[in-house]
């Protein structure tokens, strides 16, 4: 069966239903009205159709995240796990800033969540180790603080370095020395001797 | 126009005022015509000091400095607002700014569990992508689930911020210190019905009984899930033991308790405290760790166990033949991990008495298996293999050093994950024992040098997890870096670890190119190598060797990351 897809600026699509039925809304409207008439898909301009489009044809065979698996913690877990983006997702996801946000929103829009997982993955290793100031640079964000919040920021951030740093070096001599130069009892001791072979 | 006739010893004042001076003239208009450099000739310095026309000139050329100086600064300032205004313009505009605030709270949420999975200073991302803008702000304090992660010696100030900010969540809190003082966590202390997880570890002087004795069981914890409890100081056999683990102050220990973790905290009983646990995971936790009884005991009381893992049995014996009470059919139990054969009476008893009918993985480390002990466990080992092997599910076998080493494997054609040590070439690379679904591959401790057959090409299409551990030989490591440029399929994961000395100087670029843990421990060793000059050859060829890798391998540093769920993916 095909299904046929509008996008906002009047292109038309067709695709095989299971690639549509990716999508969460066009799963719904199936289910609701059928596949008379062609969806219009009012917030997707056709280039980024086309991307999704791309997306579902590749992972029309994987399993549908159900309701219960995609909510709560399992979800988180899911989410971990995925960790690791696939080469042919990866690939998928290299494309400029615009473009790579247009899918996220669409992929919102649509409500497929393993394509805003994986857009979204892809927007928090960009920032993954930068600084407040790299990330709005990278993202061109407007720094709106007062500068009066923005020295109470910093004050916050430093603050709080100094202990971590404080932490970090009583860890280093502690907690992750190596179990063998604990201190044992001399009876254990004995019994810890080397196993002959 | 005069020019004075000079003498040897004289000095050409005027040739050296007007070189310097004539290039800024041009701009000073029919004045420059009147300057003394140009009207005026003197053999001495005081003649021009004392024509008011020298001075003039310089009075005119600040007063051109200041001028220019003036344009300068107000061209900067211009060019400050232009700026900012095409920063405005772009914010507007950019991509982001589009993103509804969901969206953005997905981001931030990923960008916090990445920075927690991957260990790289979760708080301080947190400060970072919470300070990028007021939206950023917003949404970021709006998610309570971003909050819910505590440290107890953070100062006062902090943890407030914290705990207000995670709302009503469960939290989960943790703490590393060398002495305690329970009078400064006050504030948590009112948040007590919501720790969900608690992480104590010690590196002081503390004992165990004053390690336990500041866990403020006493109070409300009926959220509790997790304990997890990690004492690193000297253990007093005569003051540091704790007789029941959950009698007296710490019966007010919450009934949702489903997680309890102990290592190198000294108890005598812990039946009371595991009646509802499903993962225990215990090391080094009381002067008789290898009684038979102890775990008759655990094991009778705790009948919903799922998980039970049970290493670095510090006290364990070798003797004994571990006889001891029948443990009751444990139904629930799915995973069985027993390390570190110091215990072997507890071993013995284990693998005799322990009744689990639905074990999906069995994890078995003998690391110091005696030829004698191997032929004894062995057969022991096959009849517990079959229970768990009639269900066809995945096996897990830590293989150790068997004379009759491809017996184990041989029955276990299901097994996704082997660990070996010692000369094992043989699992490896013999046909006969060609595991099928092979995708985990560990080897400990192979003293000597292996030939290519260690990773046989069978291996190559199926492993997806590569683990070298314990003083690998370099050789093998380096096949295993040499296999990844060949794979077909490609490995998800390859680790080294515990011999990160032979890298030495080379720690970054290990770390881009395999699968490392960042661990304190083993970072101070790569200081060894640096006073071991006679390894620069050894080096100087690792060093070729890990380039050619890093220029034809597809490894992704990213990678790294599936480590940490290694062993959830398998079991």
């Amino acid at each position: 069966m095909i299904v046929s897809l509008v996008s906002s600026d009047g292109k038309l699509y067709q695709v095989d239903e299971a690639v549509a039925r990716r999508s969460g809304v066009i799963y719904t409207v199936l289910e609701d009205i059928g596949n008379q008439k062609p969806i219009p898909l009012l917030n997707v301009p056709s280039h980024v159709l086309k991307q999704v489009i791309e997306y579902c044809e590749y992972h029309r065979t994987d399993p549908l995240p159900q309701d219960a698996e995609w909510s709560g913690p399992a979800r988180a877990e899911l989410v971990r796990r995925k960790a690791v983006v696939s080469d042919w997702d990866k690939k998928f996801i290299d494309c400029d800033q615009t473009l790579l946000f247009e899918i996220i929103q669409a992929a919102s829009y649509l409500d497929i969540k393993p394509l805003l997982d994986l857009g979204c993955k892809t927007v928090a290793n960009m920032m993954t180790g930068k600084s407040v100031e790299d990330i709005r640079a990278l993202f061109h964000i407007e720094n709106d603080f007062t500068p009066e919040e923005e020295t109470a920021m910093q004050v916050e951030r430093s603050e709080f370095e100094s202990l971590y740093n404080i932490m970090i070096k009583s860890m280093a001599g502690g907690v992750n020395a190596p179990v063998t130069s604990l201190p044992i009892p001399g009876k254990a001791r004995r019994r810890l001797r080397a196993p002959h072979y | 126009m005069s020019c004075g006739v000079l003498d040897d010893d004289a000095i050409d004042y005027k040739a050296i005022v007007f070189q310097r001076i004539e290039p800024f003239l041009h701009d000073l208009g029919d004045d420059c015509k009147k300057h003394p450099s140009v009207t005026f000739v003197s053999t001495t310095p005081g003649d021009i000091r004392r024509d008011p026309r020298t001075k003039s000139a310089i009075y005119r050329l600040s007063a051109r400095i200041a001028a220019l100086e003036e344009a300068e600064s107000f061209i900067r300032q211009a060019r400050l607002v232009a700026e900012e205004e095409l920063a405005l313009l772009r914010a507007r505009v950019a991509p982001i700014s589009a993103c509804p605030n969901e969206i953005i709270a997905s981001i931030l949420v990923l960008t916090y569990s990445s920075a927690l999975v991957e260990r790289v200073d979760p708080t301080k991302t947190l400060l970072r992508i919470s300070q990028v803008s007021r939206l950023w702000r917003a949404v970021a304090v709006s998610l309570t689930q971003l909050w819910a992660r505590i440290r107890l010696e953070w100062n006062p100030e902090q943890r407030a911020l914290w705990l207000e900010r995670s709302g009503t969540r469960p939290l989960d809190v943790y703490l590393a210190v060398d002495s305690l003082f329970p009078e400064r966590w006050e504030d948590s202390f009112l948040h007590f019905s919501r720790w969900r997880s608690l992480s104590l570890r010690s590196s002081g002087d503390l004992t165990t009984r004053d390690f336990l004795r500041y866990v403020p069981y006493s109070m409300d914890l009926k959220s509790l899930e997790s304990l997890k409890l990690v004492s690193m100081s000297e253990v007093s056999e005569e003051d540091g033991m704790i007789a029941d683990f959950q009698s007296g102050e710490h019966s007010g220990t919450g009934s949702a308790l489903r997680h309890l973790i102990l290592r190198d905290v000294q108890v005598k009983a812990l039946h009371l405290a595991v009646d509802n646990v499903v993962t225990l995971r215990l090391s080094g936790i009381a002067e008789n760790d290898d009684d038979p009884h102890f775990w008759a005991c655990i094991l009778g009381s705790s009948d919903r166990l799922e998980r039970l893992i049970v290493s670095g049995l510090r006290y364990g014996g070798n003797k004994g033949t571990g006889v001891g009470p029948a443990i009751p059919v444990r139904t629930h139990l799915r995973s069985l991990v027993l390390g570190n054969d110091n215990g072997r009476r507890f071993f013995r008893y284990m693998i005799r008495e322990l009744k689990a009918p639905a074990l999906l993985s069995l994890d078995i480390c003998l690391p110091h298996c005696s030829d004698r002990y191997a032929r004894e466990i062995t057969p022991m080992l096959m009849a517990f293999a079959n229970v768990a092997h009639s269900f066809v599910v995945p096996v897990v076998s830590s293989y150790p050093r068997f004379d009759d080493s491809d017996e184990w494997p041989r029955r276990n054609k299901n097994s996704q994950r082997v660990t070996s040590s010692a000369h094992q070439e043989a699992l490896v690379s013999s046909e006969n024992i060609y595991l099928p679904h092979l995708r985990y591959l560990e080897f400990h401790s192979l003293f000597y040098n292996h030939d290519e057959t260690l990773v046989d090409e069978f291996y190559d299409e199926l492993l997806d997890f590569l683990i070298f551990r314990s003083e690998v030989h370099w050789d093998d490591v380096k096949l295993g870096l040499w296999r990844l440029k060949n794979g077909s399929k490609g490995l998800e994961c390859l680790k080294i670890d515990s011999h990160l000395h032979k890298f030495g100087p080379f720690e970054d670029f290990v770390q881009d190119l395999v699968c490392v843990p960042t661990r304190p421990r083993d970072r101070y060793r790569f200081h060894e190598l640096d006073e071991r000059r006679s390894d620069a050859d050894e080096v100087e060829s690792i060093w070729d060797d890990l380039d050619y890798v890093q220029r034809t391998t597809r490894m992704d540093p990213r990678r790294r990351l599936v480590y940490g769920f290694v062993m959830n993916d398998l079991l």
